[in-house]
């Protein structure tokens, strides 16, 4: 379930390059469209208040919170998953971090042991199925295709 | 001039590890997604995320995004820590707050209160009361009247100090 508030954020920047940002509560059952509109006819009158001008706006849904649940055991977020998915011949990969990746899905099998993450195990298709049939895409807006490969980075 | 949207909508799903370091997975979607159809791939994601991390998910946010394609020139000796406060009564007996950075001067009083009757304060008022505008508090809850509204600065950021000190 969804916050009840949405918020729109408007940012400025003033003469130095310096920016800030004005935050806005929206009820959450508004569509983007809605906020939108609210969002660009509330600046219209702000603009007269400011000496820095409008750079950017963003429009944020956050899910309620819910009781925190404790991390099953003490693998670090800093040991990621990195899952790239096609998205065509002519347009980037689109690349998906999941931290803190299970052991239970890495590869044990030479060359691929102990980095790799097994394609076959079911969760990651799982995982990879709901990526691709559901509307992902890489940033450019590029539909995700099948899940190309898969391995743990460190980022630390 | 003006906003354009990015390519893309932005889906942030949270995790904590045992350690309480957190770390996100973002993932992408095409703009004209609707929000409602966002939320429910997000919580369908979570649950398969729950099967590959051993860190816990803690919430997702979902965010679109437009950028201003030939932004105007700020004016000259604008400075975004000088903010002009708002403070809102809402319908619940609370308040909710915006503030606007680097206010114009025309609509200060001498001791730094906003001048309620200017009549840039007057055409936000009545827009954001009386108006169509569905700007509510975190709770939900109507705005009803400007309670206060004042300047005030915040410090400055080592990256906002004059470049020639």
């Amino acid at each position: 379930m969804l916050k009840p508030s949405a918020m729109v954020e408007l940012v400025w920047q003033d003469e130095t390059g310096s920016t800030a940002v004005t935050q806005l509560n929206i009820p959450s059952s508004l569509t983007v469209d809605e906020i939108d509109a609210n969002a660009t006819a509330l600046a219209s009158i702000l603009v007269p208040l400011t000496g820095a001008t409008l750079i950017k706006q963003r429009i944020k849904y956050t899910k309620a919170p819910e009781p925190l649940s404790p991390a099953s055991d003490s693998t670090p977020i800093t040991r990621t998953g990195a899952f790239f998915f096609t998205t065509g011949d002519d347009t980037p990969d689109a690349v998906i971090i999941v931290p803190a990746v299970k052991d239970s899905i890495l590869d044990t099998t030479f060359p691929r042991a102990g980095y790799g993450i097994d394609l076959s195990n079911s969760d990651v298709i799982t995982f990879a199925d709901i990526v691709t049939l559901n509307g992902v895409s890489n940033v450019f807006g590029d539909d995700c295709g099948t899940l190309n490969d898969a391995y743990v980075q460190s980022r630390v | 001039m003006s906003l354009v949207n990015l390519p893309t909508g932005q889906l942030k799903i949270d995790y904590r590890d045992a350690s309480g370091s957190k770390g996100s997975t973002i993932f992408h979607f095409p703009y004209a997604t609707l929000a409602s159809v966002v939320v429910t791939v997000a919580d369908i994601l979570s649950a398969a995320l729950n099967a590959l991390t051993d860190a816990a998910v803690d919430g997702y946010s979902i965010t679109y995004t437009k950028t201003e394609d030939t932004p105007a020139t700020p004016t000259a000796g604008s400075r975004v820590e000088e903010k002009g406060n708002f403070i809102w009564r809402t319908s619940n007996g609370r308040t909710t707050k915006f503030t606007i950075p680097a206010i114009v001067d025309s609509v200060l009083n001498p001791s730094g209160s906003i001048d309620k009757a200017n009549a840039l304060v007057l055409a936000l008022v009545d827009a954001v009361i009386a108006g169509d505008f569905a700007f509510a508090s975190a709770d939900g809850s109507d705005i009803t009247a400007l309670l206060e509204a004042y300047q005030s600065f915040r410090r400055s950021t080592k990256g906002e100090l004059p470049s020639d000190r």
